[in-house]
Parts: C-alpha cells; sequence; structure tokens
C-alpha cells in the first residue's frame, strides 16, 4: 500500500505591478484524493499552479509535504508534476523520448489507446494538439511523482478521453494526490474529493453546488 | 592546452574576441530554450527555475572551451 502524503499550500500573494492576483490563497491536496480548483477566468488558477511549480515569482508561498519543516522548493518538479494549459513537450522532441526522460513506460499509453503504437517516433509537432494533450496526460499522471497538478486537462479533447482520462485520474489517485483544474465544472466536480473555488484572490472551500452559486461561479 | 592558451598573453585578446562572437549563440539559445510553457517540461524534471535560465550559457561556455581546445590543438599542429 502506497504511503499517504499530504501537500499544503498557503498563504500565496501574487500581484502584477497594481493588479492583485492572489492574496491569500491556500490549497492542500492529500493521497488517495483529488482536488479540484474552479474560478472564473482571470481568477489566479493557473498562477497559483506556476507559482506552487516555480514558474512565477509570488511574493509570497508557503509549501510544506507532509509535516517534513524544509521543502526543497527549487526543485519541487521531484515531487510535483505539473500539466499546463498549453502544449508543453518541445515541438521537436518526440513521445518516445519524453516518456523516457519522465520515466514513463511508452507501452502503457499504447494500451491506453492503441492509436498511439505508431506515435512513438513522431515529434510533438506532428500530431494534432488534441492527440499530444492525450500523451502528455497520460505521461504526467504515471509519473512517480507524489501529487499532479491538471490545469485544464479536458479542454481541447474528445468526450470520449474526457471520460477515459475522469477514469485514469480515479485510477491513479490511489498511489498520488490530484489536483485538477477546468472550466468544464462538472467533468472536474465528478472526480474530486474536495472543492475549492478561487475568487477575489482568496480560496473558498466548496461543499455543494449551492455553494457555487452563492460565489457567483454558475448562475443555478 | 587550454590553460596554455589561457595564460599565453598573446591569446588572451583572441579569446576574447571569440567570446565576443558567442553573444548571439547565447541570445538564441536564451530565445529558443525560454518558451514560456516549454519550462515546465523541464521544471517537472525536478531542474530550478534558475538552473533552466542557466543552461544557455552553460551549453555556451561549453562549445566555446571545447573549441578553444580544438584551435589549439590545430594551432600547435600547424605551428
Amino acid at each position: 500500500m502506497p504511503s499517504v502524503n499530504t501537500l499544503l499550500v498557503d498563504s500565496v500573494q501574487l500581484a502584477f505591478g497594481q493588479l492583485q492576483v492572489l492574496q491569500s490563497a491556500f490549497i492542500t491536496a492529500r493521497t488517495g484524493r483529488v482536488t479540484g480548483v474552479l474560478g472564473r477566468n482571470g481568477t489566479g488558477k493557473s498562477c497559483l499552479f506556476k507559482s506552487i511549480m516555480g514558474g512565477i515569482k509570488p511574493q509570497n508561498i508557503f509549501i510544506r509535504f507532509n509535516e517534513e519543516r524544509d521543502t526543497d522548493y527549487g526543485h519541487i518538479g521531484n515531487r510535483i508534476k505539473y500539466l499546463p494549459q498549453h502544449e508543453f513537450i518541445p515541438a521537436k522532441m518526440t513521445l518516445g523520448e519524453a516518456y523516457t526522460l519522465y520515466g514513463v513506460d511508452y507501452d502503457g499509453l499504447v494500451s491506453f489507446d492503441p492509436k498511439f503504437h505508431t506515435y512513438q517516433r513522431r515529434m510533438a509537432r506532428e500530431l494534432s494538439g488534441g492527440e499530444v494533450r492525450v500523451a502528455e496526460m497520460y505521461m504526467i499522471l504515471h509519473t512517480e511523482a507524489e501529487f499532479c497538478i491538471l490545469d485544464e486537462p479536458f479542454s481541447n479533447i474528445a468526450p470520449k478521453y474526457v471520460e477515459k482520462m475522469q477514469l485514469l485520474i480515479q485510477e491513479q489517485k490511489a498511489a498520488k494526490g490530484i489536483i485538477i483544474s477546468d472550466h468544464l465544472y462538472e467533468s472536474v466536480i465528478s472526480v474530486t474529493d474536495d472543492l475549492f473555488l478561487l475568487r477575489d484572490g482568496y480560496t473558498f472551500p466548496i461543499k455543494s453546488r449551492d455553494d457555487l452559486v452563492r460565489l457567483g461561479y454558475i448562475l443555478r | 592546452m587550454c590553460a596554455i592558451a589561457v595564460l599565453d598573453p598573446f591569446t588572451i585578446p583572441i579569446c576574447l574576441i571569440l567570446k565576443l562572437f558567442s553573444i548571439p549563440v547565447i541570445f538564441y539559445l536564451f530565445a529558443t530554450s525560454s518558451q514560456k510553457q516549454k519550462q515546465y517540461f523541464y521544471l517537472n524534471l525536478g531542474i530550478s527555475r534558475r538552473e533552466y535560465y542557466a543552461i544557455p550559457f552553460v551549453v555556451e561556455l561549453i562549445a566555446f572551451v571545447i573549441l578553444i581546445i580544438i584551435s589549439g590543438y590545430i594551432g600547435y599542429a600547424i605551428g
């Protein structure tokens, strides 16, 4: 049985000049659970994830794994894998090379979808956006990392893949904590155990659909 | 060989000129490697942001040292 890991991200403050994006955002994740993050456009979901990964530098951020006193924040990619909104496998890299670098068995992807059987030696730029997205998501979910962050994983992929990815997320959460964000909120809600809403730079825990209406995320 | 070339006062200006020529190379490497989304491929591998941005400089430096060593060998062979 895999060990249970916890991730706490707290007191995230991020501003671009006068624009305060995150004021005191927090998020938690835990092995065996899927954490959903919802929010309207421009509320800072992606900024929160990028701040965690070190891609952008917030004014303040607190990150703790389990009860460890020191977190090697500079090399956080060893513990958290991040799927950004846009394609991130370098355009001239083959899928096979990317999978080798991430330590993921390519045959697993072929089992997941036989369509990828002939794609191992193809460069990312030779595939469609949706195909690269599926390959990237499968790769991120199958790494040895303790946590995965998926930023809009269901956007721009076929409904069949959305359903397959939901199953994959449910399968993989046994070994890792997963954080997911997408505007297809019903697809997110159906796989999440804990749900948060980002609004006005703060994080609000969501217990029911009524909370989403009350906080102005949906109309009804 | 490289150490001899660097310590020789006559070779220092040549090395400096060669290094100046490499500035566009650094800019090219920096521009091609610093695409915003691509950086997460490397951050996911456990590379820090600082290390990621240092990659073009390190690659260029290694290439420069190799170039100087090869130039030194060719110079000795001709001389």
